[in-house]
């Protein structure tokens, strides 16, 4: 990986929950549990890259997201934007790091309030964030409106007229009013029809272009992240246990749940058949984030485990091609 | 006949003041024993409603049934008696889309299985179930069976899921409890409507080769009811594509995904994103007002081929290669 133009970085970033412990004894109060949803994450976004984020539901995928564009603080840790801290900033520079990290939040349809015309809603982050008047702000809506190919006469619909696709664009189109440097994405297509999600992706990818924008991509489709990420990190029990250039993870996959992940993609032709490694089927569930032990968490489903990895620590990421990084004791 | 199921020529509309919309236009699907056949289209094309119409659980008004007919075991559905419908009936099973809101989150499982299968033992009579429910030996009977059918869906320690709430297991086991709720009246027909969207990549692989196994096991037949054809690749044999209430083509899985023939499967095959890094190109526009559709066939005004005959006259279906069948005037040589 080259050095240069790193935009967004972050440094052993960790989030805890802390959760009441329910069998108080009278004697003493218990230590309550440490629910570890992230747990020192590392990575390292250049400029112009697709970063894409997978996992299995509760891997911390969106708590990531949520934590970069700092929707919610981070326990420890330091996440580093053009070479400054911003895990801990709050008010007036918080505002600063809004108008250049933006989100485009999970489910569409929730993210949008049903009593308020789409209008309003691309105004707020103006009223905010800066002090333009009337007429400036109906301007930059218009121009925005008109980058996501919205008609403009949508300004005065509730979203619950909207299609799928559409609210999909009028949270894009509110998230892209500062034009930011660098967006989130949490899933964007994962609520769409086949024919609207490449409608989307493709937009997606036009405006890339034009706005020289930076993404990471939260998603669990990995026939998407396939056609769209220049970089793959695959997340579980709030680790990174492989991450690597797109090609290189497709063609070559090391870690034993990133084999699993790629042979679980339901294909449609002979030709991507052939192109996925041996089926593998994962026994069980996700181990609870409660009951994580320092132990790789995926001992419990791996099917290649030997008997080091129950007594050693949890391993490193160690490189094992030129910028290709698995967490795993077997390698 | 060997068709478990065949529906004939079916339509269905829906009443409300802004007029009549004519969702489903008369489809013909049947379903041989044996054998699980797909339903895929977008949202919106009327896949949920042919499978409630064939379960008899469409609410009527606002629906109603113009024409065509349900053909169950050789035996048409609308034509018998509702007692003798009834009977028939415990044939179905039925596996709702989500797993989140399809069980009661105030009933533990034990409580939501023991009441369906003394709901089945009583035959379907109120005073019979209240009187069978007080009766230990039964509910310890049914429990026993319980737990057999939360084994077969791979469920480890039955029992102690049998007093756990809904809201303690995770998706992937609530579906798998929906899946053995819906075979507790050992069913003939299965119909299940998108069980897989809510679920995660590598538990869905898990589910589908669950519910193929279960096919296997007790002889199904199915009607899967999806969007992502990469799983109907792997369950079906038959795949039916629908749009806008009428079947545009159908045809064996691996023929039909392989080499789809009416524009709007080839749209929607190219629209996946693949692994292979192909480019995905979109179907533009998008489904029609059911109000009033538009005349002739219904793909018109969002086909690249669409002709003068395509406005006016909707297409018969044609048989292109041997047990393939298309709708589209391109293929039909009678223009």
């Amino acid at each position: 990986m080259k050095n240069e133009n790193i935009i967004l970085e972050t440094e052993n970033l960790c989030k805890f929950y802390f959760i009441p412990n329910k069998k108080k004894s009278i004697f003493h109060n218990q230590e309550p549990i440490i629910l570890k949803a992230l747990n020192s994450v590392n990575i390292k976004i250049s400029e112009g890259e697709i970063y894409a984020v997978v996992g299995e539901t509760g891997s911390g995928k969106t708590t990531l997201g949520n934590m970069v564009s700092r929707v919610f603080e981070p326990t420890s840790g330091k996440i580093s934007l053009y070479g400054k801290d911003i895990a801990f900033k709050q008010g007036k520079n918080l505002i600063e790091v809004r108008k250049i990290i933006q989100m485009v939040f999970q489910d569409s349809g929730a993210a949008l309030n049903p009593r308020q015309t789409v209008e309003y809603i691309m105004s707020v982050p103006l009223n905010i964030c800066s002090s333009l008047g009337k007429k400036e702000k109906m301007f930059k809506i218009k121009k925005v409106l008109e980058s996501v190919d919205l008609p403009i006469e949508i300004l005065q619909c509730y979203p619950g007229v909207l299609s799928g696709g559409q609210k999909q664009r009028v949270n894009l189109a509110r998230a892209l009013i500062f034009n930011p440097k660098f967006m989130v994405l949490d899933e964007p297509t994962s609520a769409l029809d086949v024919s609207v999600q490449a409608k989307i992706l493709l937009l997606l990818m036009k405006l890339k272009k034009e706005m020289r924008l930076t993404y990471i991509f939260i998603t669990h489709d990995m026939s998407v992240v396939k056609n769209v990420s220049n970089r793959v990190a695959i997340m579980y029990l709030g680790r990174i246990v492989e991450v690597g250039q797109t090609s290189d993870i497709f063609e070559n996959p090391i870690h034993p749940y990133s084999k699993a992940l790629l042979s679980a993609i339901p294909v449609m032709t002979k030709k991507e058949k052939s192109m996925l490694p041996k089926e593998i089927i994962l026994n069980g569930e996700m181990t609870s984030l409660e009951d994580v032990s320092n132990t790789c968490p995926f001992i419990s489903r791996c099917q290649e485990k030997k008997d080091i990895c129950k007594k050693v620590e949890c391993p490193k990421l160690k490189e094992v091609n030129n910028g290709h990084f698995v967490r795993c004791i077997l390698y | 006949m060997n068709n478990i199921v065949s529906i004939q020529n079916l339509a269905v509309d829906f009443y409300s003041i802004d007029g009549i919309s004519k969702v489903i236009d008369g489809i013909s699907i049947y379903i041989n024993q044996g054998e699980v056949v797909g339903l895929v289209g977008e949202t919106g094309c009327g896949k949920s409603v042919t499978a409630k119409t064939l379960l008899g659980i469409l609410p009527m008004p606002p629906g109603r049934i113009r024409q065509g007919d349900i053909f169950f075991l050789d035996q048409n559905l609308f034509n018998i008696r509702k007692a003798e419908r009834d009977v028939l009936k415990q044939e179905f099973a039925y596996i709702p889309q989500d797993p989140m809101t399809s069980l009661n989150p105030v009933f533990t499982i034990g409580t939501t299985m023991l009441d369906l299968i003394i709901w089945k033992k009583s035959q379907n009579k109120i005073f019979k179930y209240l009187l069978n429910r007080r009766k230990r030996f039964l509910i310890k009977e049914a429990m026993n069976y319980a737990s057999d059918l939360l084994e077969k869906v791979h469920l480890s320690k039955p029992i102690s899921i049998l007093r756990k709430y809904p809201i303690e297991l995770s998706g992937g086991m609530r579906q798998r409890v929906l899946l053995a709720t819906a075979m507790i009246g050992k069913p003939k027909l299965f119909v299940a409507d998108e069980p897989t969207t809510a679920l995660d990549v590598t538990i869905q692989k898990g589910y589908i080769y669950l519910i193929k196994e279960n096919v296997m096991r007790e002889e199904l037949s199915g009607l899967y009811i999806t969007h992502n054809l990469g799983v109907a690749r792997i369950l079906c044999n038959r795949i039916y594509v629908m749009y806008a209430g009428r079947i545009v083509e159908s045809g064996r899985t691996s023929e039909l995904l392989d080499y789809p023939i009416h524009p709007y499967t080839k749209g929607l095959v190219n629209a996946i994103p693949k692994i292979t890094g192909e480019e995905f190109q979109p179907i533009n526009g998008h489904i029609p007002d059911y109000l009033n559709p538009p005349k002739g066939c219904r793909f018109h005004p969002r086909c690249h081929h669409r002709m003068e005959v395509c406005s006016h006259i909707a297409p018969n279906i044609i048989e292109v290669k041997p047990r393939h069948f298309v709708s589209c005037w391109l293929y039909n040589s009678e223009r």
